[in-house]
């Protein structure tokens, strides 16, 4: 690669960025090289894959990727690609077959990924014969609560290290659920934009722009709320009037950043279930005992960011792929989950939300993306210096783990210690 | 088809015709109208949906989340439609999918363009195809007798990851 770690450092300076990191093809293939295909990156849920030879398609940074069930109840990640011809094997996003075959010219693998037939063995002979391959299986792959993480090469650290303290947001998303456990309802939504993965990623905790970005939706919401009875209105107008809070009610939440690049700030939206609440608390704590209940429903955070694959909401039982698929192009994926031994109507309040926040038809992120989209079109053709200087020099201990007023870019600060990290490193 | 059965169908006819010339002029209040009080809009992301609170949606909307959404395309400051898109929308005759006493479901396929007007993509044009289902009751009160319970939306690529969409299908 021709750029420099130098080059590299200079474009993080103090409270600044220069926007050609979202704009630099060559800088992309770094990011995927040295950030995407050497972290943990979250891929989907076990309960997707029900029975053996079940699975779901993904990718870890540029490489399609599957997960597979195996026969002895094992999830492996294999990388989707036939080790003969390089075509896909497994086709669509999710399936379940008796034996993973390549649609080209049939080489069959077990589930675990051992090649066990091809056609016209005994023409193999001599020594390039010998290189007959398994399904190439990634380096590391490891379940957190039933939620399913891999990294390409081997990563710098454990999933656990990884995860950190952030494994309280998956923690916390599985200890609502009575049954202990949860289950990922049957269908993905997906939406993308014509621009970088990390704008997205320095959207999900900005309590600023909400005001101000989401202002028509927030005055829409409003008005047809004010014809409303008090307290009737549903989760998709809440979420559209919650953004139009006073600037001082987001400086009194709390932003916290950990090293790694994650960050969280505290509940903006409500907390409470409506209708459905006296009725799902008494079974959580008929489960739980009430004083656990009460202490794992007092966790009470709007979303999470475990950068640089994904975010997670537990209140909102929503988790998002964010999959950089070219330096201007990146698509989103959502996931809701059922929280096991819950009553039926739990998962209605939180469709609103991952359907608000992941639909491309949402009347709030459409804001977001046409703001996105204009910031890449404005990087691609005149790259300059932007700010990301909010709160600097109040707190020493940037990056890493700290605690800020949620009104604070420190979380951007934060995930730009953790790019620079690992696109410094020197990569064999 | 009976005799009555025609009839209805014509009149699900007349109002998806004034449904579509109401989005049309861009009188989403009026077009709003057309739905029952507690009526619903729905974009499933699988056609094998049968349940909007199963599973996520591209839009599930009852009224009033769904007045919201009609409003927001009021505001001087809805940022993704500025300038406002331009729409061409073609539709197809509906047919009679169920007729109850009071009730009946129709299907019709459409066909929508879309031009977002802004500078960087001069000359792109989107397209939405599918066919929407309208579960209709009887009301003496509104246009054409009939008003409008739920309108489900299935696009042919609906599972597809769609750049953001401001404009009603």
């Amino acid at each position: 690669m021709s750029i420099s770690n130098e080059a590299i450092r200079a474009l993080v300076r103090e409270g600044e960025i220069h926007s050609s990191v979202y704009s630099n093809p060559e800088l992309f293939a770094l990011e995927m090289e040295r950030l995407f295909h050497r972290r943990w990156l979250f891929l989907g849920h076990e309960s997707q894959l029900p029975e053996a030879g079940s699975y779901f398609t993904g990718r870890l940074g540029q490489v399609p990727v599957v997960c597979v069930r195996g026969e002895d109840g094992q999830v492996r990640t294999f990388v989707n690609r036939c080790t003969h011809r390089g075509a896909k094997v497994c086709q669509g996003t999710t399936g379940k077959v008796p034996r993973l075959v390549c649609p080209y010219h049939g080489w069959t693998f077990e589930l675990s990924g051992k090649l066990s037939w091809i056609p016209l063995r005994e023409e193999y002979t001599g020594p390039a014969c010998e290189r007959l391959h398994d399904l190439h299986q990634v380096a590391a792959a490891e379940s957190y609560r039933g939620f399913l993480f891999a990294s390409l090469y081997e990563p710098s650290t454990g999933l656990s290290d990884y995860l950190g303290h952030f494994r309280t947001m998956i923690d916390n998303l599985v200890d609502r659920a009575p049954g202990g456990s949860v289950t990922a309802a049957p269908v993905l939504i997906r939406h993308k934009y014509r621009a970088n993965w990390k704008l997205t990623f320095e959207n999900l905790n900005d309590t600023l722009h909400a005001r101000v970005a989401h202002s028509a939706a927030a005055r829409a919401a409003q008005t047809v709320a004010r014809a409303l009875p008090a307290g009737q209105l549903d989760q998709t107008l809440n979420m559209m009037t919650a953004n139009a809070k006073p600037l001082e009610a987001f400086r009194a939440l709390t932003q916290v950043t950990e090293a790694g690049g994650h960050s969280y700030f505290g509940a903006h939206m409500p907390t409470g279930y409506g209708q459905i609440q006296e009725e799902y608390v008494a079974s959580l704590e008929r489960a739980k005992g009430s004083a656990q209940a009460q202490r794992i429903l007092g966790v009470q955070r709007h979303v999470g960011i475990l950068y640089p694959g994904s975010s997670w909401h537990a209140r909102y039982q929503t988790v998002r792929i964010m999959q950089p698929l070219r330096a201007d192009l990146t698509e989103v994926i959502g996931f809701v989950f059922r929280l096991d031994g819950a009553p039926d109507g739990l998962l209605e309040n939180a469709l609103h939300y991952c359907n608000g926040s992941t639909s491309a038809f949402s009347t709030v992120i459409t804001d977001d993306l046409e703001i996105y989209e204009g910031i890449q079109r404005m990087a691609n053709d005149a790259p300059g210096w932007l700010q990301i200087a909010r709160e600097t020099g109040r707190i020493a201990a940037e990056p890493g783990t700290g605690s800020y007023p949620a009104t604070s870019e420190a979380y951007i600060r934060n995930q730009y210690g953790s790019w620079l990290e690992a696109m410094c490193q020197e990569v064999a | 088809m009976t005799t009555d059965e025609r009839a209805r169908l014509a009149q699900a006819d007349d109002l998806l015709a004034l449904e579509d010339r109401l989005l049309r002029e861009r009188q989403f209040r009026q077009w709003l109208a057309l739905f029952t009080v507690d009526g619903a809009y729905w974009m499933p992301v699988s056609p094998a949906q049968t349940d909007p609170l199963c599973a996520p949606s591209h839009i599930y909307e009852a009224r009033p989340a769904l007045d919201a959404r009609v409003e927001r395309l009021y505001d001087a400051r809805i940022l993704p439609q500025m300038p406002a898109s331009r729409v061409s929308r073609l539709r197809g005759r509906p047919w009679l999918v169920s007729s109850q006493a009071d009730a009946m479901e129709v299907m019709s396929p459409f066909q929508i363009i879309e031009a977002r007007q802004i500078p960087d993509d001069q000359g792109d044009l989107r397209i939405f195809a599918g066919d929407s289902l309208y579960r209709l009751v009887a009301d003496l009160d509104a246009p054409c007798g009939w008003r409008i319970r739920q309108k489900r939306v299935d696009l042919i690529n609906s599972e597809s990851a769609f750049f953001g969409v401001s404009i009603l299908l």
